[in-house]
């Protein structure tokens, strides 16, 4: 029997309070609280389609335990961006198709978010290990490195460091 | 692992008197992440050590004193002479694993892929464990069995102390994997230190393809001494394989995974052998 406590986090910009069991996962919490956009994927830690930040880090939502977001801050995918004014990588998405069934993005968005408010210029190498944790089965890349790419150049006013 | 409850102390001897309590009920949290491959056990408690002030990289006269929550993120970012974690640390996948699990729990908890205790091995690092007291062992003592088995409830590791590795001491370090974010299906490292033209030390080490990290001491001992001559690396590494069992993942034969080994051993000889010497890492 799990002994049900309350947790405090910053959730999107507010304080908000929950009970969690000892063994609820953050993503299931975020889920039942209505923030669907994060996706439960591979459940393993592998893919990356539950990305969420937590203090200031992607982390897998899958395996982060819900106790362990007591007194962080997290950010989902509700949290970044809005209809009419979308996060700029969002906004390149869009215009360069970079979704296709997209179960992937909300996490590859976190991603990306995550890696360009701690370095808005990555080189290639920063990129690969700043995005090795999010899996895509659909596009091949291609399009969201497009999209990427578009992202720094506009964000940054000059030619992205990393050269494709 | 379905934790049945959870504490989140906040000092180190608050968390370590509640593991006492605990027993066998009792598990250090760290990242997290291991747990899913971890068995329930009835009353599973879990105690949170993030918050303990355990976090950091320090230098220190001849090398790095890293806190036990320290994360391989962390690792990874950490710049300074002599650091050489980074380079193990950056192909733990994945970026999102990286950015919360920890130097204490990827070594208390040995899998056959982890990473970290091959580079404590070869460099001679050592692992410091608060108890009742304070004891500090080398990593091939800490190593020798399962960390987590031996240790009663209450103890935790607190910190790693690794060296500074300048020529004459050269590192290296190779995993091989079907992707990046996949697991290893081998592993090795070594250091070697020169005395002139001659090995004086050479420590070698591989995991993935055993079933825990290990060094190859028969490989060791035959070629310390020697010139510093990679055609003697072939015999050696052959000595040091012999009587080992060498597992294939992920659909490799075992017979693979044995010529896998070869080669990666190998490999990562040169790479200490050129780093001692002072060519590029
Ligand atoms: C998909 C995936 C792939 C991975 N691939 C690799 C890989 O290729 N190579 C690799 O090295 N790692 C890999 N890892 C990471 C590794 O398997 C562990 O999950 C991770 O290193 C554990 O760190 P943690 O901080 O999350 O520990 P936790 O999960 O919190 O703890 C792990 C164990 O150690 C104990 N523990 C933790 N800290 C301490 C302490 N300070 N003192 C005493 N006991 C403690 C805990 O009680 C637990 O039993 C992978 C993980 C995932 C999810
Ligand atoms: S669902 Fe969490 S990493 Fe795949
Ligand atoms: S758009 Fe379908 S998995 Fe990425």
């Amino acid at each position: 029997m799990s002994i049900e406590k309350t947790i405090r986090l910053t959730l999107n910009g507010e304080a908000r309070e929950f009970d969690v069991t000892a063994a609820e996962s953050l993503l299931d919490l975020l889920r039942r609280s209505g923030l669907t956009g994060t996706k439960r994927g591979c459940e393993d830690g592998a893919c990356g389609s539950c990305t969420v930040i937590m203090d200031g880090l992607a982390v897998n939502s899958c395996i982060t335990f819900a106790f362990q977001a007591h007194d962080r801050e997290v950010w989902t995918i509700e949290g970044i961006g809005e209809y009419g004014n979308p996060h700029p990588f969002q906004k390149a998405m869009v215009e360069r198709a970079g979704v296709q069934c997209g179960f992937c993005i909300p996490g590859i968005v976190l991603a990306v978010k995550a890696m360009l408010d701690e370095i808005p210029n990555p080189s290639g190498g920063e990129i690969l290990e700043h995005l090795d944790g999010n899996y895509c089965r659909c596009t091949g890349y291609e399009k969201i490195e497009d999209a990427l790419h578009e992202t720094i150049a506009e964000t940054v006013g000059e030619e992205p460091l990393w050269t494709r | 692992m379905t934790f049945e409850d959870f504490l989140i102390p906040k000092t180190l001897d608050e968390a370590r008197e509640a593991l006492e309590t605990l027993g066998d009920r009792g598990y250090a949290l760290a990242g997290g992440t291991a747990f899913q491959y971890v068995a329930d056990r009835p009353g599973a408690t879990a105690v949170d050590i993030t918050r303990l002030g355990l976090r950091g990289i320090d230098r220190t006269a001849d090398g790095f004193r890293i806190g036990a929550t320290t994360t391989l993120t962390d690792l990874v970012r950490y710049r300074a002479e002599g650091w050489v974690l980074d380079r193990v640390a950056t192909r733990i996948p994945t970026h999102q694993v990286r950015n919360i699990s920890t130097v204490g729990g990827n070594i208390s908890r040995l899998f056959p892929w982890s990473d970290l205790p091959l580079a404590l091995l070869v460099l001679e690092g050592r692992v410091v464990v608060s108890s009742d007291e304070e004891r500090t062992y080398e990593a091939l003592e800490f190593f020798t069995a399962q960390p987590l088995n031996r240790f009663g409830p209450g103890t935790l590791v607190t910190a790693v102390i690794v060296p500074a590795v300048a020529p004459p001491l050269g590192f290296g370090f190779k995993k091989e994997s079907t992707t990046n974010a996949a697991f290893s299906l081998m592993t090795a490292a070594a250091a070697i230190t020169l005395a002139g033209d001659r090995l004086d030390k050479v420590r070698l080490a591989a995991n993935a393809a055993l079933p825990v990290p290990m060094r190859l001491t028969e490989a060791e001992a035959a070629l310390e001494g020697r010139p510093a001559d990679p055609a003697l690396f072939e015999a050696a590494i052959e000595r040091g394989m012999a009587g080992l069992e060498w597992h294939g993942r992920e659909g490799m034969s075992d017979e693979f995974a044995r010529h896998l080994a070869a080669v990666i051993l190998r490999d990562v000889l040169e790479e200490a052998l050129r780093a001692a010497k002072g060519g590029a890492e």
